[in-house]
């Protein structure tokens, strides 16, 4: 009954997934900076399946993008050095360390999009030739015709006449489009989507989110999103992994995570975000900020603003699976008794 | 004493475009015929996309820029006629914090210079010592530590910046505060952090605030009153309840029907387009091109502001008429029992780790 609301609510993006196969699996990434004890991204565990959109959050500086370059082989060659861990990928098995291998999968079977678009394109050729370049790369022909159909299927209009523009004379919305097209151009599986809205107005990321999702709805496209925005969270996600200081701390599908979070990371960032309706009450936040690789504390690494944190949080909480998909790593999890006497 | 903090009539600003040998320059209004009034201790706050002229608007409250046209009175003195002795005290009284503390503070400069640079200009009777101690005090008032007053900038994290611009904002004993978007940089935890502070620091000092941001949530949280813009015009505005609860303007309905989740609008994509350029507004309503309700009224004249019961301003033609369809937003979704303990005891839990850490701290103070 109470649960109701939250399962009629998240039916929006193409959820209707007929193939549950696996598309990406990725297990125990781990990257090591030399001269610092803990690891940067430490063993961090994903898997999306055809046709889902996992939605990976976290504040500023928790690993979300670096985790997301560690699966393409497109990381900093300083960190490309320290990186371990396996990638399965559609029944391929690659090791991370694997570039030749991780290069294979970019282009053709992964597409990318990030925040300021301004940064992937380019600025001295017009977007229809860097469409047609995208596709020329993977395909015979000289992608023009592709690139007029993607432009429309991003609902640009008159594409015939757009393919021309050079990507200043466009808006931020137009611009994320166009990125947009670009990555599908040559239908990824996977598409990875770095802060996609992050830089554009409500009305314009509501648009873009809408896009993305008819784009995947149906298909079999798996979509990896990364944000720190919990309301596209809510609208987008089939599957949820909460990243803190480089550890994936609580996943589950996204009615779990909103109806019934469990790690006291996700629900102080839910507690953080004021609300739309009801009550205004003073904001409860998450005290401090996240700690880097210098100050990073041994076990769990929440420990240093964790209001519930014991003696026993000096050891690493293992990732444990409360309810079927749902996983959580405290050592408190799941939470209810034991906290009240904690607290 | 009952007088207005700010009263601006018929303010406007044009920007001058382009122009050059037998090329007449092109006006851009990005602040257009706009009336507002602050009432004293009140937050009040300014929404609206990007290039709506939030940002003009708050600096033709400060005497930032010149007005093209209207008036701005602050706290009864017409800004534009002051000058000398009473521009010094407008520049006193009238503070300013900034979207992206770290562009906004010198990186060469310790946070005790920064912080008592204000202090110098308008408390100069203080001595070095007795700046010091202020600027403890003020520090302390935005939650940092007296130790953090040798450092620079760079050595602190953006939430801390932010305070960092606020104390230095606090220290000329200021009574209203204009924040643009100050904490849109911000990750969820520490925008909270902030805007507790601010909060606190309102209803402490008795300030006057007002607010730009995008986030509506944000501003829900913040605010007593809100003004909605769309290209230099305010569409909407009032208390800030009544904004949340029953939007009348179509152009604040379709923001928060944008505003993605469960908890929002959760509407997808209501407005198609996108704004159009400031330089060439459609005629009449500047909505009507992206507006649902649009019609050939819209495209006359400028739409008059009138007045609702529920206490808003709305400038739009058809609102009467849009009203009476049903607008309660859906109930947002529940959690389950045992999360809302948690939520429940998570707040328990950090009001008890609070005050551990501020006594712990005073112990360890000399
Ligand atoms: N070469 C490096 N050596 C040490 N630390 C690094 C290096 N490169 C990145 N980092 C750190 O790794 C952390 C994770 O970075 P990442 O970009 O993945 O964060 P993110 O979660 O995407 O954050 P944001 O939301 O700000 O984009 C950051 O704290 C960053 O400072
Ligand atoms: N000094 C200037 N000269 C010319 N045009 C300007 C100037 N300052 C602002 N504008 C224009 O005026 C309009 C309003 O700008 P303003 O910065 O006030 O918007 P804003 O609502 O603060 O936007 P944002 O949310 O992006 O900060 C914009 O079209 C902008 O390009
Ligand atoms: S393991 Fe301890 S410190 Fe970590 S989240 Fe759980 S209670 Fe908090
Ligand atoms: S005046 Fe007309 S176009 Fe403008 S908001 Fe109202 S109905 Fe829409
Ligand atoms: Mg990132
Ligand atoms: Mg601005």
């Amino acid at each position: 009954m109470h649960s109701e609301p939250i399962l009629n609510w998240f039916t929006r993006w193409g959820r209707a997934v007929t193939r549950a196969d696996e598309l990406i699996s990725l297990t125990d990434l781990t990257i090591r900076v030399p001269g610092y004890e803990r690891p940067l991204v430490d063993g961090v565990g994903l898997s999306i399946r055809r046709g889902e959109t996992l939605c990976v959050v976290g504040e500023s500086g928790c690993g979300k993008s670096l985790t997301s370059l560690a699966l393409i082989g497109l990381l900093p060659p300083a960190l490309q050095r320290g990186v371990s861990g396996q990638l399965g990928f559609d029944g391929d098995r690659i090791a991370l360390d694997d570039q030749r291998g991780l290069s294979r999968l970019r282009g053709r079977n992964v597409g990318m999009i990030f925040q300021e678009p301004m940064s992937s394109l380019n600025p001295a050729h017009r977007i229809g030739e860097q469409i047609a370049e995208a596709w020329r790369r993977h395909n015979p022909g000289d992608g023009q015709a592709q690139a007029v159909e993607m432009l429309r299927r991003v609902g640009i209009p008159a594409p015939e006449r757009r393919m021309r523009d050079y990507p200043h004379q466009l808006s931020g919305g137009m611009r994320q489009r166009v990125m947009i097209a670009m990555a599908l151009v040559n239908s990824p599986d996977l598409l990875i989507a770095d802060e996609p809205t992050t830089a554009l107005d409500v009305t314009i990321q509501a648009q873009i989110l809408e896009l993305i999702g008819s784009l995947q709805a149906g298909g079999e496209m798996g979509v990896m999103l990364i944000t720190h925005d919990l309301g596209v969270v809510a609208e987008v996600a089939t599957n949820v992994a909460v990243m803190y200081a480089g550890r994936v701390v609580e996943s589950g599908p996204v009615e779990a995570i909103f109806g019934d979070p469990q790690h006291p990371y996700t629900i102080g960032l839910m507690s953080s975000v004021p609300a739309l309706r009801g009550p205004r009450t003073r904001l409860a936040s998450v005290p401090g900020i996240v700690p880097s690789i210098e100050t990073m504390p041994p076990g769990c690494r929440f420990a240093t603003r964790c209001p519930f944190a014991q003696p026993r949080c000096a050891d690493t909480p293992p990732s444990a699976e409360i309810a079927p998909g749902h996983s959580v790593a405290c050592h408190f999890a799941p939470l209810d008794e034991r906290l009240a006497g904690a607290a | 004493m009952n007088e207005a903090m700010i009263e601006a009539r018929g303010l406007s600003k044009s920007f001058e475009i382009g122009g050059g040998f037998l090329k007449a320059p092109r006006h851009l209004h990005a602040v257009d015929a706009v009336d507002l009034t602050v009432a004293r201790g009140e937050t009040f706050a300014i929404v609206g996309e990007s290039g709506c002229g939030k940002s003009t608007l708050a600096r033709l409250l400060m005497r930032l820029h010149e007005p093209s046209d209207g008036s701005v009175r602050v706290a009864g003195h017409e800004i534009a006629r002051i000058s000398g002795q009473e521009l010094r005290a407008l520049r006193r009284d009238v503070q300013f914090i900034f979207q992206d503390p770290f562009s906004s503070l010198n990186p060469r400069l310790t946070v005790a210079r920064l912080v008592g640079e204000p202090l110098e200009a308008h408390r100069p009777e203080l001595d070095s010592a007795a700046r010091r101690a202020e600027v403890a005090r003020l520090l302390a008032q935005v939650g940092l530590r007296p130790e953090h007053m040798d450092r620079y900038p760079h050595e602190f994290s953006g939430g801390q910046r932010q305070r960092i611009g606020i104390a230095r904002a606090l220290a000329s004993g200021p009574k209203l505060l204009i924040g643009d978007e100050p904490v849109s940089a911000l990750d969820v935890s520490v925008q909270a952090q902030v805007v507790n502070l601010l909060a606190d620091l309102r209803d402490e000092l008795g300030l006057t605030l007002v607010v730009i941001a995008h986030d509506l949530a944000v501003i829900r949280q913040m605010s007593d009153r809100v003004a909605v813009m769309y290209l230099g015009r305010i569409v909407e505005s009032g208390p800030t309840d009544a904004i949340f609860t029953r939007p009348r303007h179509p152009y604040t309905r379709a923001l928060l029907a944008a505003i993605p989740g469960p908890e929002g609008g959760g509407q997808g994509a209501s407005l198609t387009g996108e704004t159009p350029s400031p330089m060439d507004p459609p005629s009449g309503c500047h909505f009507r091109t992206r507006c649902p309700h649009a019609a050939e009224i819209c495209a006359g004249s400028r739409p008059p502001t009138e007045t609702s019961d529920s206490g808003t301003s709305i400038a739009c033609f058809r609102w009467r008429e849009i009203a009476e369809g049903g607008d309660d937003m859906p109930p947002p979704p529940a959690r389950s029992a045992g999360a809302e303990r948690r939520f429940h005891l998570y707040r328990q839990a950090l009001a008890a780790k609070d005050k551990t850490d501020k006594n712990q701290q005073e112990g360890q103070q000399p």
